[in-house]
C-alpha cells in the first residue's frame, strides 16, 4: 500500500516537473515575425541632410535615441501612401494601447517639388501623433533612399500632374540610427502589431 | 419601382449608394477618402457588377465635386510601387470588378470648391455608348474610419 502511494507521487511529481518544463519552454520560446525581415546585422545609415517640417535640418543624429519606421513616398499620391501612413499610423495606436514601446513614424517625400515643409506638416498632422515628413535635394534623397536600396522616380506628366515611382518598403530604423528591419508591401496592421514590439526588444 | 432602391438607401443612410440606370452595370460598396491637405487628391473605391450577358466598357468618370476624375492602378512588383493611368476599363459579362487600396482606385483631382470628410459626392461611370451609372459616395476621413483600412 506503502509502495503504490509512493508510486503514485512519484508519477505526479514527474507530471508537474514536466507540465514545469513545458510551460517554461513555451515562455521563452521566440514568437515569430509575421512579415517583418530582420537584418542578420544592424547597418548604421548614410550620413544625409534633409529638411524637417519647419525647414531646418534633418540629419543622421536626429534619429538617434528613438525606434523610426521610414516609409518613402509623397503627399500626391492617392492611394499606396496614405494607406501606408493610416496602417502605420492605426498600428501606433494599438502598440499604444497595449503599452509596447512606440516608434516614431516618417515619411520621407520624394517630391520636393510639391512636397514643402510646410505642406508636409499640413499632411502628416492628419495622420494622428508622432508621424512627420522630410524632403531635400534630390541628391540627398536618392543617397538616402539608395543606402536602403530604396528606389523612385518621377513618372511623365504634364506641368503639375505627375506620380512618382517609388519602394513602398517600410524601413525599421534602431535607436542608434541603424538600419535594423523591414516591411516588404502591402502592409498588414496585425503584423506590424505583432512584429513590432519582438524587432524593437532586440 | 425604381424608388424602391432609393427609398432603401436613404432609410439605411448608407455612406454609398447606388442608382444603377441601366441594370447592366451595378456599383456597390463605394466609399471616399477625403483630400489630406487642400492639394492632395481624394480617392474613391467601388466593386463594379456587370449584370448583362455582354461586356461592358467602361471609358469616363465625372465627380461633382472635383474637375477631373482618373482611374489608376497602384502595382507593386517586387516591393516596387507605380501607378498607370487606365483610360478604359472592360468588364467582361457576368463578372465583378473591385476597386481597392493597394489597386486599382479612382483618383479625384481639383476639387471646384474647398471639400472635407463629410461632404457628399456624386460619382457618374459612363459607359458602352451612352450609359451612364451613379453612385454617391460621403467623403471620409481616414484616421477616423479604422474600419476600412486599405489591406489587400
Amino acid at each position: 500500500m506503502t509502495s503504490a502511494r509512493h508510486l503514485l507521487a512519484g508519477f505526479l511529481v514527474l507530471l508537474g516537473l514536466a507540465g514545469a518544463a513545458w510551460f517554461f519552454s513555451q515562455a521563452v520560446q521566440p514568437k515569430p515575425l509575421s512579415q517583418a525581415t530582420l537584418l542578420p546585422e544592424s547597418r548604421p545609415l548614410v550620413d544625409f541632410e534633409l529638411l524637417d517640417e519647419q525647414g531646418s535640418p534633418f540629419r543622421k543624429p536626429a534619429l538617434l535615441g528613438n525606434w523610426h519606421l521610414l516609409f518613402f513616398g509623397f503627399t500626391h499620391c492617392p492611394d499606396i501612401c496614405p494607406a501606408t501612413l493610416q496602417q502605420l499610423a492605426i498600428a501606433r495606436q494599438r502598440l499604444e494601447t497595449q503599452g509596447s514601446a512606440l516608434p516614431d513614424i516618417i515619411l520621407v517625400s520624394v517630391d520636393p517639388d510639391r512636397d514643402s515643409p510646410a505642406v508636409l506638416a499640413s499632411y502628416t498632422k492628419r495622420f494622428g501623433d508622432g508621424i512627420r515628413g522630410v524632403t531635400g535635394s534630390l541628391p540627398e534623397l536618392r543617397k538616402l533612399a539608395g543606402s536602403f536600396g530604396v528606389y523612385f522616380e518621377k513618372a511623365p506628366g504634364i506641368d503639375d500632374n505627375y506620380s512618382v515611382n517609388h519602394s513602398a518598403v517600410v524601413l525599421l530604423i534602431n535607436p542608434q540610427a541603424e538600419f535594423h528591419a523591414l516591411f516588404s508591401a502591402p502592409q498588414n496592421i496585425d503584423n506590424l502589431v505583432n512584429d513590432l514590439p519582438l524587432l524593437m526588444r532586440q | 419601382m425604381r424608388i424602391l432602391p432609393l427609398l432603401l438607401c436613404s432609410l439605411a443612410a448608407l455612406g454609398a449608394c447606388t442608382q444603377d440606370k441601366s441594370g447592366e452595370l451595378r456599383i456597390v460598396d463605394a466609399f471616399a477618402y477625403a483630400p489630406i491637405t487642400e492639394n492632395s487628391p481624394a480617392v474613391a473605391y467601388f466593386t463594379l457588377h456587370n449584370d448583362s450577358n455582354a461586356d461592358i466598357t467602361i471609358h469616363a468618370f465625372k465627380s461633382r465635386l472635383f474637375a477631373r476624375a482618373e482611374m489608376h492602378e497602384t502595382l507593386i512588383e517586387n516591393g516596387q510601387s507605380s501607378m498607370s493611368p487606365v483610360t478604359e476599363l472592360r468588364i467582361e459579362a457576368g463578372k465583378t470588378l473591385h476597386l481597392q487600396p493597394g489597386g486599382m482606385h479612382l483618383m479625384l483631382m481639383q476639387a471646384h470648391l474647398s471639400v472635407s470628410a463629410g461632404n457628399p459626392d456624386t460619382l457618374t461611370i459612363a459607359y458602352n455608348t451612352n450609359q451612364t451609372v451613379v453612385a454617391e459616395v460621403t467623403l471620409r476621413d481616414r484616421l477616423a474610419d479604422p474600419a476600412s483600412v486599405g489591406e489587400r
